[in-house]
């Protein structure tokens, strides 16, 4: 299993201000602290070159899991390996190995053009340079953003910056990608094209994917299995089907409405 | 190492490359020069009415206040992203970015920033030095002017420490970092009061808490002969580096807590 | 009617701001940690001037050391009046160009602006203000604050800090409209508030710059920031000068706000010629 996860449990301290009237002066000399349990003892596998869906309500536990597996957490307790190896015990070698991408944050730089981003990552990571000629050159005929290389990443739509973010952090061929909310605030056409890449680096190269969302057709369209969780718990874990089949059997048929405004998009040339 | 270096010297062309983006920069530039001008000013108009101090003129507390402020200023163009780190990327969340990238966290930080008219402070810092020591006629042999580097570069050294150590306490506290405004631009004032003159207490904070002392006044008093032991104005490199040293410490607990509260 | 709501809205933005000053308490205790400090470094230095310099004991323009350690206290509680930097929030609304949502509230821009942001600086700087003052009470002999001068000079003192306080937040204000000139970034308006930050005494009592810049230093207008409250504490100015010297700071406050209006009413012209 390339992805381990054994009873990892996180609990944060939160402190908070007295209630009342005098609640403002209390506070000034004495503080409340209680214990927020984000992850309750969660545990599953991940194959090499799956890709998977990871749900669940805001504040359930999602991101804080996926900062435990990116090594930028450290947990309570509890087991994680990732590719044989405990990802918070050797941050370097660690994270040249994964890739992230923050549907809300970017990691290009903001002023200066796309290119000059991408070439320091290549010197970040250490890419060979034939390696990353030819990598790039991939990345960004698939992603179809040969033409926004000479543009500062401010002057970029966000459909075309988040290809941009994907090419970046996919640049030094990671084994795992965490997808954390990559296709919010895009248009039907930039989501559509987001997940045929996926799709297709994942078939392609093997690229094992955890993906967070909210947008459940980016889970239809893409992952086979999905993960939920809530309350810092896995609750679920298997085919999307079945979880069509447990909770809302009279479902039938939906509408996908991505494609059908993609369609009309593309047809009234907008794009 | 030099890997690191190498991604260090990138960034800072970044920078560059982003600050030509703007327009306006040069006004930046005279901005810093009257701040840099406007530093000194109470000093001279201080000697102006009073005149010297026994044999302290204005050339010889300049000579020590511009090896302090220059040594900041180095320490502030270098290692600007320290300054702004507890303000702008700890609270922004941008630090998880930096943790998930397979370099050094001090070299990342460092880098994240870097403002060209910074270089203004000591560039007229050292240009202020040079005048006080041809009024003071002291020759410059290389001997000297090596002192004098040491000075600057452990100065340098001292106050990227000052830095560092801001960063990392603000892993644990944000609120009520103001504090640490006496280690920086508060700390190069003392400099302004002649040695032999400063009480005892404030004499022993700034050469053993902050050891301001041995990268600006003992370099200064061995490269002009002034009455005190000559070896005190070598002490500036590792005076610095222990400061240095002392801060990445609390750095590194810093770094540890926060990977394990996340906040 | 619309004076009344101006002078409650106003109330509560005060109320609010005095409440988090008393919230951020670490902040303020660690501000007064460095007012001090500050302070204590410029009675050395003094004290090192005044006693063991050429000229220093008759070379003070009529102020001496006690006088001038005293001054010191008062500049430095004083000096958190100052604006060291435009608003935070005013200074956001003014980046992200927000400014034009300012424009539907009920309120008249610069009366709403004016008072959040004095409310803003006296709200989270009084606390500083009061304990830097009364550190310098209780410090040692040789470094105290001490009495004023006369009950007379206190009570001209605590009227001209009043007019400090208006004479800082109008000048405020105007950095805050030459700031509205987006184009021109940060420039201006940081080197007026270093300029204003120089003469205020802050930096040196005024009274010990050189002697032909005297008559110009009391006319400036920032002079009344600090140096004219200070002066009527230690008693350099006594009393019968008061009124002139207050005088002077209505005439800047009004000199400022006018120009602030002015500005700002000419820049929210164009905004709405274009549009945006």
């Amino acid at each position: 299993m390339q992805i381990k996860l054994r009873e990892i449990k996180k609990s944060f301290k939160v402190y908070k201000r007295p209630e009342g009237k005098w609640g403002l002066l209390k506070g000034a000399f004495m503080r409340n602290v209680t214990e927020v349990e984000a992850l309750g003892g969660i545990g599953f596998d991940i194959a090499e070159g799956e890709l998977v869906g990871y749900i669940g309500p805001n504040g359930a536990g999602k991101s804080t899991s996926v900062k435990v597996m990116s090594g930028i957490l450290t947990p309570d307790s509890g087991e994680c390996t990732i590719l044989g190896k405990i990802p918070w015990k050797n941050r370097v070698e660690h994270v040249s190995k994964i890739g992230v991408v923050f549907g809300q944050r970017s990691q290009l730089w903001w002023d200066v053009p796309v290119a000059d981003s991408f070439d320091v990552l290549k010197d970040i990571y250490a890419i060979p340079p034939g390696d990353y000629k030819i990598r790039l050159a991939e990345l960004t005929a698939t992603l179809g953003v040969e033409a926004l290389l000479r543009i500062p990443v401010r002057q970029l739509s966000l459909g075309q910056r988040m290809r941009c973010e994907l090419v970046a952090a996919l640049l030094h061929r990671p084994k795992i990608l965490f997808l954390d909310e990559p296709t919010i605030g895009l248009d039907a056409v930039s989501k559509l094209a987001l997940r045929n890449f996926l799709k297709e680096e994942n078939r392609k190269q093997g690229v094992t994917m955890l993906l967070t969302t909210h947008d459940m057709d980016d889970i239809e369209a893409l992952c086979e299995r999905v993960m939920v969780i809530g309350h810092g718990k896995l609750l679920y874990d298997g085919k999307l089907a079945g979880l069509q089949e447990k909770y809302a059997p009279e479902v039938v048929m939906k509408v996908n409405t991505d494609a059908m405004i993609a369609a009309m998009y593309n047809d009234l040339a907008l794009t | 190492m030099i890997a690191e270096s190498k991604i260090y010297f990138k960034y800072l062309r970044m920078h560059l490359l982003s600050g030509m983006e703007y327009k306006g920069w040069w006004l930046m530039l005279i901005q810093v020069l009257i701040v840099v001008v406007s530093d000194p000013i109470a000093t001279v108009l201080l000697f102006t009415r009073f005149g010297n101090i026994g044999e302290w003129s204005v050339a010889h507390i300049i000579l020590v206040y511009s090896l302090a402020v220059a040594s900041f200023g180095l320490a502030e163009s270098f290692c600007r992203g320290f300054d702004y780190f507890p303000w702008h990327l700890l609270r922004s969340g941008d630090f998880d970015r930096l943790l998930l990238r397979p370099r050094s966290l001090f070299v990342q930080v460092a880098a994240s920033r870097f403002h060209l008219h910074r270089l203004v402070r000591p560039i007229t810092g050292i240009c202020a030095a040079g005048w006080a020591l041809s009024e003071l006629g002291v020759q410059l042999t290389p001997g000297k002017i090596g002192i004098l580097f040491m000075a600057l570069a452990g100065g340098c050294i001292m106050y990227c420490g000052v830095f560092v150590l801001t960063s990392g306490l603000a892993f644990f506290t944000i609120k009520g970092l103001d504090w640490i405004y006496l280690l920086t631009n508060a700390s190069y004032q003392v400099t302004r009061c002649p040695e032999p003159y400063m009480p005892r207490v404030l004499k022993n904070v700034f050469s053993f808490m902050l050891p301001m002392l041995f990268i600006s006044f003992y370099p200064a008093a061995t490269v002009c002969g002034w009455d005190y032991p000559a070896w005190l104005g070598y002490l500036s490199l590792p005076a610095g580096a222990a400061f240095l040293g002392l801060s990445l410490l609390v750095w590194r607990i810093g770094v540890r807590h926060y990977k394990s509260t996340g906040s | 009617m619309d004076f009344k709501n101006t002078c409650r809205a106003s109330l509560s933005l005060f109320r609010i701001r005095m409440a988090e000053g008393l919230q951020y308490r670490v902040s303020a205790i660690s501000g007064t940690v460095v007012g001090v400090f500050w302070a204590l470094l410029e009675c050395v230095l003094f004290t090192v001037f005044y006693t063991y310099s050429e000229h220093g004991s008759w070379n003070n323009n009529g102020m001496s050391l006690p006088q001038t350690i005293s001054y010191v206290w008062i500049a430095q509680g004083l000096f958190v009046l100052q604006t060291m930097s435009i608003d935070g929030e005013i200074m956001g609304k003014i980046n992200n160009g927000d400014v034009g949502i300012e424009l539907c509230r009920p309120m008249n821009l610069y009366t709403h602006w004016f008072v959040k942001s004095s409310a803003g600086k006296l709200g989270t700087s009084w606390i500083r203000s009061v304990a830097t003052v009364l550190v310098g009470l209780l410090m040692p002999a040789a470094y105290a604050l001490g009495a004023p001068a006369s009950f007379a000079g206190l009570l001209c003192f605590l009227l001209s800090v009043i007019m400090a306080f208006v004479l800082c937040s109008s000048f405020a204000m105007l950095v805050t409209t030459v700031r509205l000139n987006v184009t021109w970034g940060d420039g201006p308006s940081h080197m007026l508030l270093l300029l204003s930050g120089i003469l205020s005494g802050t930096y040196l009592p005024l009274r010990l710059w050189p002697d032909f810049m005297q008559t110009f230093l009391y006319l400036q207008p920032f002079g009344g920031f600090a140096d004219i409250p200070a002066q009527l504490y230690i008693g350099s100015m006594p009393p019968s000068a008061a009124l002139p010297a207050i005088g002077l700071q209505c005439i800047w406050s009004t000199l400022f706000i006018a120009a602030g209006r002015l500005i700002m009413n000419r820049k929210l012209k164009n905004i709405i010629v274009q549009g945006g």
